[in-house]
């Protein structure tokens, strides 16, 4: 995070937690709790942390789709160009749109075509598409995906691999142009090439929207992140420019994460 | 470092990388030191055996380049691992060195053979041996232990070293104005005192090195004027 | 050892599906038995005359205008409480439901006929599909509910992560997604109303006695077949089997051709 970028989003004192239906807030079980950062505009944020520590709710809860999430709740606030998405006149069907987030798991809407699982965003809400062949074959190419599939695009978007799938979920988010990009493990199923292809477009996107990447790849996060945030159990525990986390972040507990300590002593 | 890799393997690559870094540099001390006790005690032919320990040291150089390769390729360390290895391929070049200055002083020191000395000077080399071994010995000693004080101290070391040096330079060249017939000697000697700056000089490069490792800091421009090379 | 026991998992198995098999024709006897039996009867009492059709058409029609009736309301209601309700909403209308899916049928006629009957004519098709109606409102209500429930989390937040409208996304991927499992549930409760008598008990034609015009008058097959059973005149018995019969091809029909459309594709 250089110092003079403008901050895209800001998150202050960010709480969230899941309730069991039916049962009171106090007995939910918290997955954030208050997380404070600032992603830069136009740059690229990876997150990165064990499994569990929250990563892919503090990117639920930016776009407020944690909300959906049946006992789910949030506390503290999440500022995008400085307008607090949870204020009580902001539609949230207007954030997810504004900014857009690439599932963990890839969910292709099974109804649909390939092509038309690229245009879901337009269609479903009824905008008209000019040029949507257009729109269709430029996203697959940039996600690579269009060498692939262009002789099957009438087929149902479930009928893709696990990685085509997850490019074509890539696909479908940037096609809407959103001015935030939300990405949880996008490169997870994929293969060598095809990572190196989804970097690429990182870069390519960088300076243009604002990108935060959640990643269990650290070598991914250190190769196109610009910062580097460490959550663990919930917390931020830092988040610096990425050369800094990687070479020498300040928290030990950073330090044993990144460099594969966990758990076992030299006493031992 | 508290905790350990869960990957004992990958622990184990580091340990084995450690300890050759520790065993290359008391071999380089140990080829420098002996080769600084023939020179007390002119003994050609000990000076002619020491160049079989320059190989092993030579040998150990390829070895840790190689572990260390491959320990990028296969763990792509980051941080503190990172800085470690980083560290380690500096070293083993500045190790490497100073085995090769350590064959100069064999060689310096066979060709001096028995022929008489100058009493005063050769009392200084052999304290600027001993002090120079000393600050390569603390080095190590700090690289081992993750010291970043002890690193610190050898830095301010060489500053001496290189007195020392320059007050050896000043007197061979009285020396060799005074009468010319000492010339041929008093450049083998300068040589060594030469040889036994750079060194000082090595173990001034391990030492920072030492320092990147433990903080993170890179100290090589910031300390050049303490340094005064 | 390992073959002894490969034998014995040998001999349970070829048991298991023995017993599935028994099981199978044992539900299958009366079904075949009942078309066989009603087809059988009918011929020896000369029950098949053309009338019979009229009577199927009119059943059809009756059958039509109340899934236009049930299935637009059941669907509403199922998807409010699914998707839009709150939990205390939601709960009281399954509630609802669920008693007016378990209510006799009677009782819909009975409603009717005591409500909209008695400005429309007591037997007419419209109180007679509104009452079948009632029948098939609370079920597919339900039905419309249990599948939405079904459809997969994450399919619901593909949708909204795409910044789509959350009635939207009822509408236009969750309702799809369970598209071919309702057209399914419409069907069986197309058929279950077509061989419904009770509601129209009221409505339809009882009010008017039972007589030998009973198939010409009556716009239900069920209510003709319940009504002429009852008739100690053989010929009017045989037209009951005869009517029988028809009721049962069209209904294991609809039933086959619902689970077929809800299997395809789901
Ligand atoms: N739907 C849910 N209901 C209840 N608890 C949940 C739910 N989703 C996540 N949690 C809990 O919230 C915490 C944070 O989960 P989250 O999914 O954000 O982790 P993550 O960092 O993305 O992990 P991973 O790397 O495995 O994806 C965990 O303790 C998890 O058990
Ligand atoms: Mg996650």
């Amino acid at each position: 995070m250089s110092a003079s970028a403008r901050a895209k989003v800001v998150v202050e004192d960010l709480r969230a937690w899941f309730a069991a239906p039916g049962r009171p807030a106090s007995e939910a079980t918290s997955a954030l709790s208050g997380v404070s950062m600032r992603f830069a505009e136009n740059e690229v944020t990876a997150l990165i942390g064990p499994s569990g520590s929250g990563k892919s709710t503090l990117l639920r809860c930016i776009n407020r789709m944690h909300e959906v999430t049946r006992g789910a709740g949030v506390g503290g606030s999440v500022r995008l160009d400085g307008v607090d998405v949870y204020g009580a006149k902001v539609d949230p069907v207007e954030v997810r749109r504004r900014i857009g987030l690439v599932f963990q798991r890839p969910n292709p809407l099974p109804m649909l075509s390939v092509r038309e699982n690229v245009l879901a965003g337009f269609r479903l809400a009824g905008e008209p598409v000019p040029q949507a062949e257009e729109l269709v074959e430029s996203m697959l190419r940039r996600v690579a995906l269009w060498d692939e599939v262009k002789d099957r695009l009438d087929r149902p978007g479930t009928s893709l691999s696990g990685g085509q799938q997850q490019r074509l979920c890539i696909a479908r988010c940037l096609a809407l142009r959103p001015e935030v990009m939300l990405m949880d493990e996008p490169c997870s199923a994929l293969d060598p090439v095809a990572t190196a292809r989804i970097e690429e477009l990182l870069n390519e996107l960088r300076s243009k929207i604002t990108i935060v990447v959640v990643t269990h790849n650290l070598q991914q996060a250190a190769r196109v992140a610009d910062s580097t945030a460490f959550l663990h159990q919930g917390e931020l525990i830092e988040h610096e420019p990425t050369s800094v986390v990687f070479t020498n972040p300040r928290d030990p507990r950073t330090e044993n994460y990144i460099t594969g300590r966990f758990g076992r002593t030299t006493g031992s | 470092m508290p905790l350990l890799h869960t990957d004992s393997l990958y622990e184990n690559e580091l340990s084995r990388l450690r300890e050759s870094v520790l065993l290359m540099g008391a071999k380089a001390e140990e080829l420098v030191s002996r080769a600084m006790r023939a020179f007390s005690e002119h003994d050609a032919g000990a000076a002619k055996r020491l160049v079989a320990l320059d190989e092993a040291i030579d040998a150990l150089e390829v070895a840790i380049d190689d572990l260390a390769l491959l320990v990028l390729a296969r763990r792509q360390p980051v941080a503190s691992d990172l800085r470690f290895i980083a560290a380690v391929l500096k070293m083993v070049t500045d190790l490497e060195r100073v085995g090769d200055l350590g064959v100069n002083i064999c060689e310096r020191v066979a060709e001096l053979g028995a022929s008489p000395s100058f009493p005063d000077t050769h009392a200084e080399l052999e304290q600027m041996g001993r002090d120079s071994v000393a600050m390569l010995h603390d080095a190590l000693d700090a690289f081992v232990r993750g010291d970043e004080a002890l690193a610190r101290e050898v830095l301010v070391r060489d500053a001496r070293i290189d007195e020392q040096y320059a007050r050896i330079f000043q007197s061979l060249v009285a020396r060799m104005t005074e009468s010319a017939g000492t010339v041929d000697r008093a450049t083998r000697l300068q040589s060594l005192a030469r040889y036994l700056e750079r060194i000082a000089d090595h173990a001034t490069n391990i030492a920072e090195m030492v320092v990147f490792m433990v903080k993170g800091k890179d100290v090589r421009h910031s300390q050049r004027g303490t340094r005064g090379g | 050892m390992t073959h002894t026991s490969g034998t014995r998992r040998a001999r349970t198995d070829r048991l298991v599906s023995w017993a599935g098999a028994l099981a199978f024709a044992g539900l299958l006897a009366p079904v075949l038995g009942l078309v066989l039996w009603s087809l059988l009867e009918a011929l020896a009492l000369g029950g098949f005359e053309l009338r019979l059709f009229a009577a199927l058409v009119g059943s059809l029609e009756l059958c039509a205008l109340a899934l236009l009736f049930g299935l637009p309301t059941g669907l509403l209601a199922g998807l409010h409480v699914a998707e839009l309700a709150g939990p205390r909403v939601a709960r009281a209308v399954r509630m609802i439901a669920d008693v007016l899916a378990g209510a006799p049928p009677l009782l819909f006629g009975v409603l009717v006929h005591s409500t909209v009957a008695s400005f429309t004519g007591a037997s007419s098709l419209l109180p007679s599909a509104l009452a079948l109606g009632l029948f098939i409102a609370p079920a597919m209500a339900r039905a419309t509910e249990e599948l939405l429930s079904l459809v997969p989390e994450g399919l619901r937040e593909a949708a909204l992560g795409l910044g789509l409208a959350p009635w939207r996304v009822v509408l236009f991927v969750c309702l799809p997604s369970v598209r071919s499992s309702l057209g399914g549930v419409a069907l069986a409760l197309g058929a279950r109303a077509l061989g419904e008598a009770a509601p129209l008990l009221f409505t339809a034609g009882a009010v008017r006695g039972l007589g030998a015009a009973v198939f010409g008058d009556s716009p239900s097959l069920a209510l003709g077949l319940y009504a002429s059973m009852s008739s100690a005149d053989p010929a009017e018995q045989g037209k009951a089997w005869a009517a029988a019969f028809v009721l049962l091809v069209t209904v294991v029909a609809a039933s086959a051709l619902g689970r077929s459309v809800g299997e395809r594709r789901a």
